[in-house]
């Protein structure tokens, strides 16, 4: 079976005009322009198939936004190629728009002025929605969503969780195959965070949505992606499993120590470099140590045996990586495993 | 097209709506269409005492002209897609417009004909205001009314296409309330609506008829009131059938170039 996303080398370059310095400078840029050109994707392949429910995380400016944007059709690639089930979505735009929703967790499609039902209402006529399947449609979301209480409200009038449950609502009511949710949880509270995971899992589940999830919440990715992709200036890092990311890139455990002081002296000892050889002493405050080390070359009894050996130790703990230090360190450093 | 007529419907109504909910802008509007009509039918009237005729119109007539043109700017003058694109664009948010299956330029044209229907409504209510502050009455004849209709129909498909023409600046330039603001007026003015076209001083009166505005106004009234008539009114209606036909590939053009932009320079 062949993925029914697949970006095969996909570049974009925007060129800006770049102006010139010093005096009259913005004169000179009016008649003599000389542009930069900035690739925001370079080369970014990857496929996804029918039911993925997929992470695309990057920092700010790796290039995510364009990839979706050039996958919804609004934006024409420079390089490389895209197809969604088959269709180019730039030159078959209206067709590859009819079988896609869209969210964009910062913007909002619903009509601000009136009742929220009449924006559903409008998607409905826009995509062809049948009134049967369209009722269906409402019910399951209303219920889904927990919209009843406010389907009737002014848009303007609502709160953010209950607008970002509308525009969710209002980006798959006609049953799209692919679904992109661009930041779907930014300045939801926790428990309407929760409620959107739980919808979007539910939504996979079923088995008959594809969805491209692009968040800064990795909590999210956490929770409902069986697979992330990770693109950082406009190229892909990597492309598998979150534990596989974990297995690749948090090679490192820490290990911390609670010291207690001495008996005799009262005083708090540190430790020694030289006790725990191999590792690093990330930090030491309070009688508390972090002990970074690497899992494959440290056995990590040898360790727990040297601290304990030479020092009154009160607690121990291992701390295991998680997935937002993984990206972090990625994000700041780059790809070295 | 047939396929997107329900979303397009759809988008009508909305429009439709949305200015219900905002009627009171709507009364503002009235009152400053009749007040227009109010001050410029007095000073006409103050401006005629002692002759006969001006611009070879009676005062009736002209004050005739005067209620007509300033009713048909009323509706044709309406910056609803101006404003609606301009925000669009600048929030972003008209990624959602852009992502449709339906075209951004038939979605324009929707929100238009919402907007236009919900003016209709309110001229005809304040018809009767109208009345005593201005001067209504029927088409000079039979003939001036048949030649009337299509002009009118003209004048009203041309302010559509500057509209969205005009609209479309918003791809280029983050502000345009000053742009709109500026074009606006122009648009009134070449159109006749404080003095008809006829009266301007002769480089204004030539300008005037290069640009597309008095298609929109000044020659549809003049029909109205009988002042274009027979082979003139005939040449006026080519006149504005090449101002659509002008307007319609410089709409087309700039809406691919924009759509370029869009597409190019990213949303």
């Amino acid at each position: 079976m062949s993925a029914l996303i697949s970006v095969d080398g996909l570049v974009k370059e925007f060129r800006k005009v770049k102006p010139h310095e010093g005096r009259l400078g913005s004169l000179r840029t009016l008649f003599t322009r000389r542009y930069e050109v900035n690739r925001a994707v370079d080369g970014v392949s990857f496929a996804i198939d029918e039911g993925e429910l997929v992470g695309y995380l990057g920092p700010n400016g790796a290039g995510k936004s364009t990839t979706i944007k050039m996958m919804t059709g609004i934006v024409m690639p420079t390089g490389g190629t895209v197809r969604i089930s088959g269709l180019d979505p730039w030159r078959e735009r209206p067709c590859n728009a009819a079988q896609m929703g869209v969210v964009f967790g910062q913007r909002t499609q619903l009509w601000w002025d009136l009742p929220l039902r009449e924006s559903f209402r409008l998607v409905g006529a826009i995509y062809g929605v049948s009134p049967a399947d369209y009722r269906e449609s409402l019910e399951r979301f209303v219920d889904l969503l927990d919209l009843g209480e406010f389907i009737d409200r002014p848009v303007r009038q609502l709160s953010l969780g209950q607008r970002m449950r509308g525009d969710i609502a209002a980006a798959m009511l006609h049953r799209p195959r692919v679904v992109y949710l661009d930041e779907p949880t930014i300045g939801l509270d926790v428990v309407a965070k929760d409620r959107m995971r739980t919808f979007v899992e539910e939504t996979s589940r079923a088995g008959e949505t594809t969805i491209v999830l692009t968040t800064h919440d990795l909590a999210d990715v956490e929770r409902l992606c069986p697979r992330v992709i990770l693109i950082d200036h406009g190229r892909v890092l990597y492309d598998g499993d979150v534990q596989g990311l974990k297995a690749t890139y948090a090679t490192h455990r820490e290990l911390v120590v609670h010291l207690a002081p001495d008996e005799s002296t009262g005083r708090t000892p540190a430790v020694r470099a030289a006790d725990v050889l191999g590792a690093e002493i990330v930090s030491q405050e309070q009688g508390v140590a972090r002990i970074r080390f690497e899992a494959s070359r440290i056995a990590v009894q040898h360790l727990i045996a040297s601290v304990n050996q030479n020092y009154p130790v009160r607690d121990l703990s291992i701390v295991e990586p998680d997935l937002e230090g993984v990206v972090r360190r990625i994000y700041s450093e780059g790809l070295t495993p | 097209m047939t396929a997107s007529a329900p979303g397009l419907r759809r988008i009508v109504v909305a429009r439709m709506k949305t200015a219900m909910t905002y009627r009171q802008n709507v009364l503002l509007l009235q009152v400053i269409v009749i007040l227009n009509i109010f001050i410029l039918s007095r000073l006409w009237t103050t401006l005629f005492e002692g002759r006969d005729t001006v611009a070879g119109m009676t005062l009736h007539t002209f004050l005739l002209y005067i209620t007509v043109v300033n009713l048909q700017s009323w509706v044709f003058t309406d910056l609803t897609v101006n404003e609606y694109t301009y925000q669009r664009v600048r929030t972003g948010e008209v990624v959602f417009d852009l992502m449709r299956p339906i075209g951004f330029v038939p979605q324009m044209l929707a929100h238009m004909a919402g907007s236009h229907l919900f003016m209709v409504l309110s001229v005809v209510v304040a018809l009767p205001v109208v009345l005593v502050v201005g001067t209504l009455g029927a088409p000079a004849s039979p003939a001036a009314l048949a030649l009337y209709a299509p002009s009118l129909v003209f004048g009203y498909v041309i302010s559509v296409l500057l509209a969205v023409l005009t609209s479309m600046v918003a791809f280029w330039t983050v502000e345009t309330s000053g742009f709109t603001m500026l074009y606006r007026l122009i648009n009134q003015f070449f159109a006749g609506t404080m003095l008809p076209v006829s009266l301007f001083p002769e480089p204004l009166r030539i300008l005037a008829g290069l640009l597309p505005f008095q298609s929109t106004g000044y020659i549809p009234a003049t029909i109205y009131v009988g002042r274009t008539e027979g082979d003139a009114a005939l040449r006026a209606l080519a006149v504005q059938g090449l101002w659509i036909l002008i307007l319609a590939l410089a709409t087309t053009a700039v809406w691919h170039r924009a759509r370029r932009r869009v597409a190019v320079q990213g949303g």
